[in-house]
Order: structure tokens, then C-alpha cells, then sequence
């Protein structure tokens, strides 16, 4: 199970079965993927592609049951994440690998201000209630929670930082809500950022903007990103590798650049073939 | 008949905001800022904006659903701001509209055949027989199986719910469709075959279309003319090719700008539109 | 689902049901509530058939067998005027049973169209309505029915009229909560769009997506009903004596507890029995309708 000094994360031949109906229907079928330090991957499929069944199980975010995993491996860190428990994920979990999601509308908790989201992050991230011993004491931790916090809002290049912590969600357009999960993921610096769709609920500017700052910081600050999408052009701009997947099952892998011009499967080449053209027809 | 089937001149839509004690109208949203322009019949017209820029609120106001602060719209020549219930009803048999998410606009306690019918038993077209008819008519036009008819909704697929709402709206045979970020939410391929499909009816039926988009590849490989929105105002408009060949607003600049492209011809097309 | 599920066939009426009533049976404890509910009403049913004694139902005396304990010959014991408990209690599960159906009729055939009408057209007409509703709900269901009871006679009709009073303003708050809810889904915009009147699109479009909360709340309401017409039959109101009324059965029987208690706890148990049916398959019917509006 060692994997070498630059890889992060290795799926090996995964495979995920949901109980419906008394029935087991296999989901995600020998998926295989892999990232290394500093890599951008994208995972890019159309509905029902298993793209987010994939992601959610790298946090455990996937209910089991109804779920079980019938084969395969997902290695990090010297342990199998399809076998450790909710302790293990505790550890895990926002720390090791965090997740950006899709729609800033309803991520955030509407009735607490930014600030004190943030340091709810940062204070009892891992623990197993709020009621666990804290390492250290609390006020000391809250200063500590809003310098970080400062830290981020800063470096996602939100205006009046400051003023930001005691703002309530309604308060923010939907680029700076999206930009606020983005820095809640990074609370904790994780090694692995699974990006699920920013920004698709967002307008195209913003979007793109948010794919921009997404880049930046894995380069600044060496952490992995996976970027779930479903749209190819975005793919492009964002990532090294690509993984195209097909309902539950991984159908071309390589380098982004090259499977976008030279696609050998036939579903990559009708993917790319519907793909309407800003150039025109 | 009217060359120009819609014509819209300085068209207003304010939102008062009331703030205090006593509700007072402090200031305005203006929603849709003196707008004007020209449907051609037979063609189709996107609309492109992004959140804010009042293109939801303007197809509101082209379908009724919304009163206008001031202005003029003309349908087929004929003045039709403020019309009362019955003529309300005879517009609605011209302009229908296609909604954006194909999930919630169908309910899902009827079955498709209900759904379709809806629009002829409303203006009393025909009989049982006849509409029974006419909805196996819709169901083909749609590419969709007679034996649908008899579904539910939720049954479906995304591209399926969306054949349906096209199907609904051609069931009274109007002249204008309106549709509401037709394909957004729906997979590449699946995007590919209603549009395909929506060339197709506007052909064989002569129907006008105006579409609200923020899809620009959409726009260029879908639509014959566009007016681009911001902030309730209209800041570019024309024949497609020629805005995206030659785009003079700079916010349409930056529109184009922020589409993800593949290829390399439209990486080389965005990279020469400077702002 | 991809277009590829053209080849999915969807099933048929029949078999949807079948599949939802095996669902629902999943559910150990609505199985039991329904086994319960089918027990009361078939009791209800063939009460004149399956009755030992029906002459126990009227007045007919047996001073000879008076406050006998449950044995082999009277399954249930006898009361004060020796007449036979089982028979009875089978007798009252029709007078309970037809209380909660005319109720609840009543109070659906009053109570949705006026929920409908508030959710839907709002403002002033809203206000009205839900001030109405408001002003019944503000007394409580009892003191309600006592009043009207004190009006009118005291019988079984009556009571129905009194409990029914009480009872629709509940069911417009659900179907005007239910409306508010549905009335800013796209479909009843695109039925607007294509010319439906208002009434059209509240009766024709929201009404259907209300179905299921009504039916829920009318089998868990069935077993409350049940018990507040039980108990304004206790307090002396509702059927009267001879009538074998399972309220006015636990009440007779009262002052003769605990030496003959079988007088008051077998009408007793019969309206634990019925109620907790009712409950136990309304929940099963929620969570069954719930997950399948998901």
C-alpha cells in the first residue's frame, strides 16, 4: 500500500453499490485516479457520470449505508480510507482534505456571521462535539481563529476584511460567498482540495474569477485540487490531468491538453463534438 | 403581416423600495432601464446578461406576469400594455414560453398527456378526440414516444422534461416563444439535441424565438440577433456574427472574455478581443 | 438517466401500488395499525352479525345476569342491566367509526377549498379566511362541542355538527400552508403562461399536490376525532344511554370500578385500540408519502 514520495492520493479500482429496493446496483465501477503533490486534476462528466459519488467518497461524505463498497481502495497517508472509522475521519476531514461546494446560496449557515463561521472552523474542526477539551484556552484560540481568518479573506482578495467577519451571508453577492468557502476549506490548510463544481450556480464572470483564484492558490500554496465540472473549457483552463468519466467508470485519463485536442474515446469525441463553439458553427 | 412581430420602445420597469415607518418610497430598482428594441418575425432574438441585469425581469413583463412602470410593447402591431383579462387571454394563445428548469415546471401529479392538453382545454380547442390527437402530434414533433403520454414527470430525464415543455409550448400553435435559459442544466449532448430540435420547429413552423441566455456559445450557434444586457440597460445589440466579430461594449468584451473555451481557434479568438 | 432510458418501461398503476403498499408494510408498527383499523371496521361492519347477544344493544334487561365477570358465555362480562359488553362494544365501534368519517368529510369538503382560496389569492381574502380560522381554533374542541351540545340536544348527530365546528379550521391551516408552498413553483407559473384562470390553477394545478398531506392527516385525525367524540360521550353529551357508545360505556360503567372493571376498560381498551391504529398508519402513510414526493 506504499505509494511514492510525490503521490498524494491513489484510488484503486473502487467500487461503490447502493442498496435500492432491495436491489444492489453497482454505481462506481473499478474507478482508478490518482494526484500528486502540487498536481490540478479535473474529473469532468455529464450527469449520472459517478463524478461526485467519486469525490464524496474521499471524505466519507457518502451514506453507507445505503452505499457499501464492494472492492477497491482509496489510499492516503498510509491508510485505506475506505475502512476507517468516524474518528479517523474526524482527522481527516477539513484538515488532510476539504471541500468547496457547489452552491454558495445554501452552504453557509445563514444565521451566524462570517466570522464566526470561520472560527467555529478553526476552533472545533476534528473534535467530536463542542464540548471536547480544547487544546488550549479559548480566548487565545479566538484571537488565533480571527488572525487566520483575516489571513484568508485577505488572500481570496475580499474587500474590508475586517468589516467581512461581522457580515451575515445575505449580505454577500454570490462571487463573495463562493470565495468565503473557498477560505473556510483552507482554514486548516489541507493537502487535498476537492472543488465540486464553484461556482456553477454563479454568473460567468465570477465564475471565472473564482476558477482563477482557485489556480493561484494551489500554485502559492502547494496544496492538490481535484476540480469535479462538467464543462470542458473550464477543465482546460484549470487543470493538468483529466480523468473523463462515463456512468461510474473512468473512460480516458492523461494530460488535459492533449485528451481535449486528441481524444481516442468515443465518448470524449462526442463530449468535445456537441460542444457548442464561441466561434460559431 | 407585421414584419417586426414584437416591438418594444423605452420600456421601464422600477421596483420601489419602501423603507420606514410609514413605507415610504425612498428610492428605485430599476430593473429594466429604458429599453427598446425589435423582434423580427421569424428570427430569433437572445437576450444576454448576467444576475442583475434585468433580462429575467424583461421576459417577465413580455409575458405579463409583471406590470411595466412606462413605455410601450406593440404584438403584431397591436398596442398591448395594459390589457384586460379576456385580451390577456387571447395574447397568451400567441407568446408561450418554455421554462428554465424542466424539473419544476411540469407538475408532477399530472401525467404528460395532462400537461400538453393543458393549453387547449384553457382556450377550448377542439374536443377529446382531437386533443387526444393533437397530443400524440406534440409528442412526435417533440421526438418523444406516444407512449409517454400516459408518464409522469419525474420518470423523465432533464433533455425528456425539457421535449415536454416544448411540446406544451407549440400546443396552441402561437407565433412567439419565449424560453428561459432553455438548455442551462442539461448535458452537453442533451443541449445539443433540443437545440437541434428547436431549429427544426422555428423552420417548419415560422416561429419567432426570444431566448434568455448567459450561454455566449449558445448565442452565436443558436441565435440571429442579440441584445446584451447590463444593469437594466441595453449596452450592445445587432446580428450575432457581427457583435462577436466586432464587440464595441466592454462589458460585452468581458462576456466573451470569461467563456471557457477548448480549442485552439477559440483560444485564439478570445485572446484577440482586448479589453 | 441518460435518453437511453426510453428503454425503461415504466410500471403500471397496478404495479406502482403494489409496490407502495409493500413499502408501507415494511414498517412493522403500520402494519400494525392497519391490522387494528381493519379489525375495528370489519367489528363495525358486521357488528349485527357477529354479535352474541344483539338484543344487549337496546334496553332489553337480564336482571338475572347482572355485573357478571368475562367468562366463556359472555366474552366481556355483563353491565348493570345484564347486557352483554362484547356485544355492545362491537355495535359502538359503528357509532365512533361513522362519527370520525362525517367529521372529517365535513371538515375536507369545508376546510380545503377555504385553504386554497387564503394561500392562493392572498391579501385581503387570506386575511379573512385565516382571521376566521383563527377565531375557531382559539377555542378549544370540548368547550366547543359542549356549547353547541347545550344548543341542540344532546345525540350522536349533534355531536358530529359540534366536533366538526372544531375540527375543519385545522385542515384549512395545512392546505393554505401547502398552497403558499406550491403556489411559487414553475409549474403554476407555466400554467399561467398558458392562460389558466386562478381558480383553474388552484383547483386544478395545487389542489393535486396537496393529496397526500390531507390524506395523512385525515387517517391520523380519524383516531382523534374518535377520542374527543369518546369523551364528550363520557361527559354525557353525545349518543345517550341505551346507545352503546363507547364514551357513555366507560362512563356508565365508572362507578363500579376496579370491583367490575371490566364495565369501563374493555370500551376503554376498544378506543385505545382504535386511536393507536389510526395514529400508527398515518405515520407510516407520512413517511411513505414524504419520501415519495422526494
Amino acid at each position: 500500500m506504499s505509494m511514492s514520495e510525490n503521490r498524494l492520493l491513489e484510488v484503486n479500482n473502487l467500487c461503490i453499490s447502493f442498496k435500492v429496493d432491495d436491489n444492489l446496483v453497482p454505481t462506481i465501477k473499478n474507478v482508478s485516479l490518482h494526484i500528486d503533490k502540487g498536481e490540478c486534476v479535473s474529473i469532468v462528466g455529464e450527469s449520472g457520470s459517478g463524478k461526485t459519488v467519486t469525490c464524496r467518497s474521499l471524505l466519507g461524505l457518502v451514506p453507507m449505508p445505503p452505499g457499501v463498497f464492494t472492492n477497491g481502495s482509496i489510499n492516503y497517508g498510509g491508510m485505506d480510507l475506505t475502512k476507517i472509522t468516524d474518528k479517523g475521519w474526524r482527522k481527516i476531514r477539513g484538515s488532510e482534505i476539504s471541500m468547496v461546494f457547489q452552491d454558495p446560496m445554501i452552504a453557509l449557515n445563514p444565521v451566524y456571521t462570517i466570522g464566526k463561521q470561520m472560527e467555529n472552523v478553526y476552533i472545533y474542526q476534528g473534535k467530536s462535539s463542542i464540548h471536547s477539551k480544547l487544546d488550549k484556552k479559548t480566548s487565545v484560540l479566538k484571537k488565533e481563529a480571527k488572525e487566520r481568518s483575516l489571513h484568508l479573506l485577505e488572500k481570496m482578495k475580499l474587500p474590508d476584511p475586517e468589516g467581512m467577519l461581522n457580515r451575515y451571508p445575505f449580505e454577500l453577492s454570490g462571487g463573495q460567498r463562493q470565495r468565503i468557502i473557498i477560505a473556510l476549506a483552507m482554514i486548516h490548510t489541507p493537502k487535498l482540495l476537492i472543488a465540486d463544481e464553484p461556482g456553477t450556480a454563479l454568473d460567468v464572470t465570477v465564475q471565472s474569477s473564482i476558477n482563477e483564484e482557485l489556480k493561484r492558490l494551489v500554485k502559492e500554496e502547494n496544496i492538490s485540487m481535484i476540480f469535479i465540472t462538467h464543462n470542458l473549457g473550464v477543465a482546460k483552463d484549470v487543470s493538468d490531468r483529466i480523468y473523463v468519466m462515463k456512468l461510474g467508470e473512468v473512460v480516458e485519463e492523461g494530460k488535459t491538453d492533449e485528451v481535449l485536442l486528441n481524444p481516442k474515446n468515443e465518448y470524449t469525441k462526442s463530449l468535445l463534438e456537441a460542444l457548442p463553439r464561441v466561434t460559431g458553427k | 403581416m407585421e414584419d417586426n412581430i414584437l416591438e418594444v420602445k423605452n420600456l421601464k420597469k422600477y421596483y420601489p423600495v419602501k423603507t420606514g415607518f410609514f413605507q415610504k418610497t425612498s428610492k428605485y430598482v430599476k430593473a429594466v432601464d429604458d429599453i427598446s428594441f425589435i423582434v423580427k418575425r421569424g428570427r430569433s432574438l437572445a437576450v444576454v446578461g448576467e444576475s442583475g441585469s434585468g433580462k429575467t425581469t424583461l421576459a417577465n413583463t413580455i409575458m405579463k406576469f409583471e406590470s411595466i412602470t412606462s413605455g410601450v410593447i406593440y404584438f403584431n402591431g397591436k398596442l398591448v400594455n395594459d390589457i384586460s383579462k379576456d385580451n390577456i387571454k387571447n395574447y397568451r394563445r400567441n407568446v408561450q414560453m418554455v421554462f428554465q428548469n424542466p424539473s419544476s415546471s411540469l407538475n408532477p401529479r399530472k401525467t404528460l398527456a395532462q400537461i400538453i392538453k393543458e393549453p387547449l382545454i384553457i382556450h377550448n380547442i377542439g374536443d377529446k378526440e382531437s386533443r387526444n390527437k393533437r397530443v400524440a402530434e406534440l409528442l412526435s414533433i417533440a421526438e418523444l414516444p406516444a407512449n409517454f403520454a400516459e408518464r409522469y414527470p419525474h420518470t423523465l430525464s432533464g433533455g425528456q422534461k425539457q421535449r415536454v415543455g416544448i411540446a406544451r409550448a407549440l400546443a396552441i400553435n402561437p407565433e412567439f416563444i419565449l424560453l428561459d435559459e432553455p438548455t442551462s442544466g442539461l448535458d452537453v449532448s442533451v443541449q445539443a439535441k433540443i437545440i437541434k430540435l428547436l431549429e427544426n420547429i422555428q423552420k417548419q413552423y415560422n416561429l419567432t424565438y426570444f431566448f434568455i441566455t448567459h450561454d455566449l456559445a449558445l448565442v452565436r450557434n443558436f441565435a440571429h440577433d442579440a441584445i446584451v444586457m447590463n444593469e437594466g440597460k441595453i449596452v450592445e445589440r445587432g446580428n450575432v456574427d457581427d457583435i462577436f466579430k466586432n464587440p464595441t461594449d466592454s462589458y460585452t468584451r468581458k462576456l466573451i472574455k470569461s467563456v471557457p473555451v477548448v480549442g485552439p481557434e477559440e483560444e485564439a479568438y478570445i485572446n484577440s478581443i482586448i479589453i | 438517466m441518460s435518453e437511453n432510458s426510453l428503454n425503461y418501461t415504466p410500471d403500471t398503476k397496478a404495479q406502482r401500488f403494489k409496490k407502495q403498499i409493500r413499502k408501507l408494510f415494511r414498517n412493522k408498527l403500520t402494519l400494525l395499525g392497519f391490522i387494528l383499523v381493519f379489525i375495528v371496521i370489519i367489528c363495525g361492519i358486521l357488528a349485527p352479525i357477529i354479535a352474541p347477544y344483539p338484543g344487549s344493544i337496546t334496553g332489553v334487561t337480564n336482571f338475572g345476569g347482572m355485573h357478571l365477570p368475562p367468562s366463556m358465555q359472555y366474552i366481556f362480562g355483563t353491565d348493570e342491566m345484564g347486557r352483554d359488553i362484547f356485544s355492545r362494544v362491537l355495535y359502538g365501534a359503528r357509532y365512533s367509526l361513522s362519527m370520525g368519517v362525517v367529521v372529517l368529510t365535513f371538515s375536507i369538503l369545508i376546510g380545503v377549498p377555504l385553504g386554497l382560496i387564503a394561500g392562493y389569492w392572498g391579501g385581503k381574502v387570506n386575511a379573512i379566511i385565516m382571521r376566521t380560522t383563527d377565531t375557531f381554533l382559539a377555542v378549544p374542541s370540548i368547550i366547543m362541542a359542549m356549547v353547541v351540545s347545550a344548543i341542540l340536544t344532546p345525540n350522536l348527530v349533534n355531536t358530529m355538527i359540534a366536533v366538526s365546528f372544531s375540527w375543519w379550521p385545522w385542515i384549512t391551516r395545512l392546505v393554505q400552508a401547502e398552497t403558499l408552498k406550491v403556489k411559487n413553483e414553475q409549474f403554476i407559473t407555466a400554467s399561467q403562461g398558458a392562460g389558466a384562470s386562478k381558480w383553474r390553477t388552484a383547483f386544478g394545478e395545487i389542489l393535486p399536490n396537496c393529496t397526500s398531506i390531507i390524506i395523512v392527516k385525515a387517517t391520523t385525525d380519524m383516531g382523534f376525532v374518535i377520542l374527543t367524540g369518546a369523551s364528550l360521550g363520557f361527559l354525557g353529551l353525545g349518543a345517550q344511554p341505551p346507545i352503546p357508545e363507547w364514551g357513555n360505556m366507560v362512563a356508565e360503567g365508572r362507578i363500579y370500578l376496579p370491583n367490575m372493571w371490566w364495565e369501563s376498560i374493555f370500551p376503554g381498551l376498544a378506543i385505545l385500540i382504535t386511536v393507536l391504529g389510526f395514529n400508527l398508519l398515518g405515520d407510516g402513510l407520512r413517511d411513505l408519502l414524504d419520501v415519495e414526493n422526494d
